[in-house]
């Protein structure tokens, strides 16, 4: 009985063995797609073509955009992720972080992009995937009771009183409350941003737009809505999509996705821009986010240079592209894709004529919350500046970062031995720390020097990443400073204009 | 067969079991070995040797149990016993294991080989130097020898000649002069590959080198060859660095953090050309027209008389050593990270950030309004309000579950089991479904209910928008969702209760409230006790409703962190673990885990240890 068992017991091993073994051959010629439940069914069909025009076999494995992201770094590094996969282009900055995807070259897909579609994907000055949709909210308006798109949030304001006063409608605009991404273009077009940009286009993450003077603005022209009643709060895309088609709202905000629900309104509508101003006469700045989602090459694959040729070759072509409009109903990043039969997709594309690329960096992840809280107790009647200004310092806090309030200001130079510190050309040392009592971004520091040559300079949080010299030039050349006898000198720095002076070479 | 047989009578006279029994039972092990030896097998070689070690260890225990006679009773709790270890076992010593590693999805999901692997590997691996020619490049093959290719060669130079070029593999490159860079069909015995063809060759000429000696050529993407194409990241594990000859920066893995960090630069000066050098690798550094170099950060300038490199910023000096080396401090990391254990750091995180211990410092205040103050204002609200909502949840439900149970005990109730079935229905419903049509319900603006309230009151009802009717709200409809489950628990307990206490209670002369506090209450939370605690510790993790109701709103103003007046422990951490900067953090995430578990593990054992005093109650009945 023990003999016969052991013998079954091999027989069936030996037969599960040899299934694995199957599975772990792995083919030359095939590459596996992840895609998600839309893209999928287009690439299998799809996949017929590919096998007898490229000779490439076409392994697609369904799977949505989220999971797709969270499984890549799990699976890849074991071999079993794939060598394409559909990403949304905000996980770029989560992507490249962990070294998970391939840099593209540009130039081959620059003739044929929309160019702010391959933005979406460049990440540190390289290319990281080949978009094919690329897509961005607009105002959509009840033409009967808005006869004219507004130009400025002013006259979105002015329309929603006279609607509200004459009982034709019960609000003029309503957007979705507490959604920073549908809010956005209000932000912006006060001159409102999320993060800073440095001179090399990469993104200053200490730079907090909200807390700027256009996010405050734009903030306050929230809360004056909500409070005077002219904006309901408590709107998710159900709630307003229902006023819009019950009449009650005039004018909202929505993006392709919805595309269809729009016509099934029934109201006679235009999908606009956005209004690009904040006040009536100011200057045109604002704008949507953009947002896209294309093929990414997985860093994990085998395949790497055979996915970049399919991508070059039969993605970025005309057929593919029109075939994945055709069912997918996105607005194209490809420019020679025949919309026609989406009447709506044309008047998206050009409301994002000025659209924003949605920052991809990892940071992003912290502002969401914050910012969309912001937006929450604003429109529950909370003071709009704290309730900013609060978002502000949580999302600093959450990507641990000084924020502009612990700005420390030291003057290094060749005085500081003789102040009192360890040594000279120290940015760090307390004794040469500046102060600014009245908040107003002068800041000021008395010491007492013995008699000699000197040079300064100003430095900035302890450190040389921020120093400026003479006429506020950044690294700049040192300050000279004269003593013939022992003197008390004042040093005087205006964050403004980042000029230090002190009181022996500028007494006032 | 006759042996055979007569042995299965054998064994099944000994065991008592009937042949089919006995055969079944055994090919069911055969094929769960056989399964289990594939799992392990491959867990092992793709380096989940946790999981791995773990399933083996249940399989062997499944074996020994279903061969060793005296175990015979453990057999019925066999695949009981086997999830358990693999799924509530294994799951827990991995997170205790996460807690004290740096694993978050900001670059240190990897092990320290896979990222080594990952970076040796990847386009950032190679280089074209300065001065390289890239071309478009198509594939030949030759005639005679089909594993023999080469490259064909074309590029505009930037006077706008065409440069055609083509590099056999092992063999001397060959630069053409044509003005038209079309590949031919054929050229000295090569042919052209085209279309489909080249598919198969495409993983052959992906890595492989064209050319030869010093003058080489490679594939550097899908339109363009670098020539030359040069390894640019060593990689010594013997120090443990990798070096980059591009940058001269070596690496160095620092164990501590899991990043490779750079080591100060290696710097010599070139006095003929004015150019930074790094020996040993083909790094140069220029300077711009002033004499600066720019590459560093802050911006430096060599001057002879201070002996070495002059910052004019922070007027540091970088001077030369004996050999004329200057090591410059640079500040750069390679990407990825990889996940290494780091002790304790996530705790003394978790404790940092939301334990503020200079409130301790203060005087004239009481210790606990100090300690309340020690925590972030939010975490301490959020704290007490998780108490709140769970022992409220457990409350509501079980009274309205009770009510209902003895109401419907009775006899004289017409139309019993329709009503019954009827109010079962909020069980029956999936949660996320029941949850979002509340919310439309409550929804300020076209919700039924808040219109409808709207109206009595005369104003508009926004529940959502006040902290204490979002807090209502949220305990509403946990008890729409709770209390079924309590009616039927209560319904079972009821019956449990012999009738002739009862009895003996009315004999007495017991009173209809003295039979329900003493007598029916008691005996029915003996069996009911431990559902709820369980209900209870549930309830304190009900991360669903929260977020599918309010996803925490109203929120808090002025907190430091994201939070709202309807967050719950549970959703709060979500969203400082997997809501930051960091992406998902999963040793932040699973510390904090640990810590919540200890407060419900030690609160559950308190109360545990309060109802006990119902079992006792019990026993002298």
């Amino acid at each position: 009985m023990s003999r016969t068992r052991f013998v079954v017991i091999m027989a069936v091993v030996a037969a599960m063995l040899l299934g694995t073994l199957n599975t772990a051959f792995a083919q030359g010629n095939t590459l596996t797609i992840w895609a998600d439940n839309e893209r999928t069914p287009i690439l299998q069909d799809l996949a017929d073509d590919v096998l007898t025009e490229l000779g490439i076999e076409l392994e697609i494995v369904e799977m949505g955009l989220g999971d797709a992201r969270d499984q890549l770094l799990v699976a890849g590094p074991v071999g079993e992720g794939p060598d394409i996969l559909i990403s949304a282009h905000d996980s770029i900055g989560q992507f490249v972080a962990n070294g998970a995807v391939v840099p593209l070259d540009r130039s081959l897909f620059e003739a044929e992009f929309l160019g702010s579609g391959l933005d979406l994907f460049t990440f540190n000055g390289e290319l990281y995937g080949v978009p094919y949709a690329i897509e961005n909210v607009a105002l959509i308006r009840n033409v009967d009771l808005v006869p004219e798109a507004p130009t400025s949030w002013e006259e979105v304001r002015t329309i929603g009183e006279e609607l509200q006063a004459s009982g034709e409608a019960q609000y003029g605009f309503v957007v979705q409350s507490g959604n920073t991404y549908h809010n956005f273009p209000i932000t912006s077009a006060f001159g409102g941003y999320i993060f800073g940009r440095n001179e090399d286009g990469t993104f200053n993450t200490a730079d907090l737009g909200l807390g700027s003077e256009g996010g405050l603005a734009s903030a306050e022209w929230l809360s004056g809505m909500y409070v005077d009643g002219l904006m309901p709060p408590d709107v998710n895309d159900d709630v307003a999509f229902q006023l819009f088609e019950d009449g009650d709202a005039a004018m909202i905000v929505t993006g392709p996705w919805f595309s269809q629900r729009i016509i099934d309104t029934g109201v006679n509508y235009s999908i606009d821009l956005l209004p690009v101003s904040g006040a009536a006469d100011g200057e045109a700045v604002g704008a949507p986010f953009s947002g896209g989602q294309g093929f990414v090459v997985s860093a994990f694959s085998e395949n790497q240079l055979l996915a970049e040729i399919f991508l070059t070759e039969y993605v970025a072509s005309t057929p593919f592209m029109q075939a994945i409009f055709d069912n997918g109903g996105r607005p194209p990043a490809f420019l020679d894709v025949d919309t026609s039969s989406d009447v709506n997709v044309g008047a998206f594309q050009a409301a994002g004529v000025n659209a924003i690329p949605m920052p991809a960096i990892p940071e992003m992840g912290a502002v969401w919350a914050s910012s969309d809280n912001a937006l929450t107790l604003i429109s529950q009647g909370e003071d709009p500046v704290a309730s900013y200004t609060d978002a502000v310092a949580q999302i600093a806090d959450a990507i641990q970062i000084a924020t502009s309030d612990e700005r420390i200001v030291g003057v290094p130079g060749s005085h500081q031995a003789a102040a009192g510190c360890a040594g000279d050309w120290d940015p760090a040392c307390d004794v040469t720390f500046m102060s600014d009592e009245d908040g107003d971004g002068v800041y000021t520091l008395t010491i007492t020097l013995p008699a000699g040559d000197y040079e300064y300079k100003v430095a900035m949080n302890g450190g040389w990443d921020e120093n400026y010299g003479v006429d506020g030039e950044a690294n700049g050349s040192n300050i000279m400073l004269s003593l013939s006898e022992e003197t008390e000198v004042t040093f005087t720095y205006d964050d403004s204009t980042n000029i230090i002076t002190d009181s022996v070479n500028n007494p006032e | 067969m006759t042996a055979q047989t007569s042995e299965k009578r054998k064994v099944e006279s000994s065991s008592g079991d009937s042949t089919l029994a006995l055969v079944l039972r055994y090919l069911l092990l055969f094929f769960v070995d056989a399964f289990a030896l594939i799992v392990v097998i491959t867990l092992l070689a793709t380096g989940n040797i946790g999981l791995g070690v773990t399933l083996a260890i249940a399989t062997v225990g499944a074996n020994i149990i279903t061969f060793i006679p005296s175990l015979k009773p453990l057999r019925w709790m066999l695949p009981g016993l086997v999830l358990v270890t693999c799924f509530v076992i294994f799951p827990i010593f991995y997170t205790v294991y996460t807690a004290f590693t740096n694993y978050d999805s900001a670059g240190h999901l990897l092990t320290k080989r896979q990222t080594i692997d990952l970076i040796l590997r990847s386009r950032g691996a190679y280089y074209a130097p300065d001065g390289a020619r890239f071309y478009e490049w198509t594939i030949f093959q030759s005639e005679s020898d089909p594993e023999q290719l080469a490259l064909w060669l074309t590029r505009t130079n930037d006077s706008g000649e065409t440069e055609v070029a083509f590099a056999p593999v092992g063999e001397a490159i060959q630069d053409l002069e044509l003005d038209d860079g079309e590949p031919p069909a054929t050229y000295e015995g090569y042919i052209q590959v085209t279309g489909a063809d080249r598919i198969p060759l495409i993983s052959v000429v992906e890595r492989q080198v064209f050319g030869d000696g010093d003058d080489t050529v490679g594939i550097a993407g899908a339109g363009s060859a670098a020539r030359p194409l040069v390894e640019r990241l060593i990689y010594d594990a013997e120090t443990d660095t990798i070096m980059d000859i591009a940058t001269g920066i070596t690496y160095n893995a620092d164990d501590s953090i899991g990043e490779f960090v750079s080591q100060p630069i290696g710097l010599v000066y070139e006095e003929e050309t004015g150019n930074l050098t790094v020996p040993g690798t083909n790094a140069v550094y220029t300077p711009d027209d002033s004499g600066i170099f720019t590459d560093f950060g802050l911006p430096y300038r060599y001057e002879a008389d201070r002996g070495g490199l002059f910052s004019p910023a922070s007027n540091a000096v970088i001077e030369e050593d004996a050999d004329g080396v200057m090591s410059l401090p640079v500040n750069e990391t390679l990407t990825p990270g990889y996940r290494v254990f780091i002790g304790g750091q996530n705790f003394s995180r978790v404790v940092d950030d939301n334990f503020n211990s200079e409130s301790f410092e203060t005087e004239n205040e009481n210790f606990f309004q100090q300690f309340a103050g020690a925590f972030n204002g939010e975490l301490f609200t959020i704290f007490i309000w998780t108490f709140m909502f769970a022992f409220l949840s457990v409350f509501t439900t079980f009274w309205a579950g009770l009510f209902m149970a003895i109401i419907l005990n009775d006899a004289k109730i017409p139309g019993k089991k329709i009503i019954r079935s009827l109010l079962i229905i909020p069980y029956a419903i999936p949660g996320v479904i029941g949850i979002v049509v509340w919310q439309g319900m409550l929804n300020g603006n076209l919700g039924i209910i808040s219109t409808t309230i709207a109206d009595i009151i005369g104003r508009p009802f926004f529940p959502f928008q006040e902290a204490t009717t979002a807090r209502i709200a949220v305990i509403v409809v946990n008890l729409w969702l709770g209390y079924p489950y309590m009616m039927l628990i209560c319904s079972g307990a009821l019956q449990a209760i012999p009738s002739d206490i009862y009895e003996a209670a009315a004999v007495d002369g017991a009173s209809p409230t003295d039979r329900f506090w003493k007598i029916t209450l008691p005996l029915l939370l003996v069996t009911v006790g431990p559902l709820l605690i369980a209900s209870f510790v549930f309830n304190f993790n009900n991360y669903l409703i929260i977020e599918a109701l309010t996803a925490g709103d109203p929120p808090i103003p002025g907190s430091s962190r994201a939070a709202g007046f309807t967050d719950i422990l549970i959703s709060y951490v979500y969203q400082l673990a997997f809501g930051s900067n960091r992406g998902a953090d999963y040793g932040y995430a699973s510390a904090i885990t640990i810590i919540i578990f200890f407060i419900t593990a030690g609160i559950t054992l308190l109360q545990y240890r309060y109802t006990r005093t119902w079992e006792e109650v019990g026993e002298n009945v």
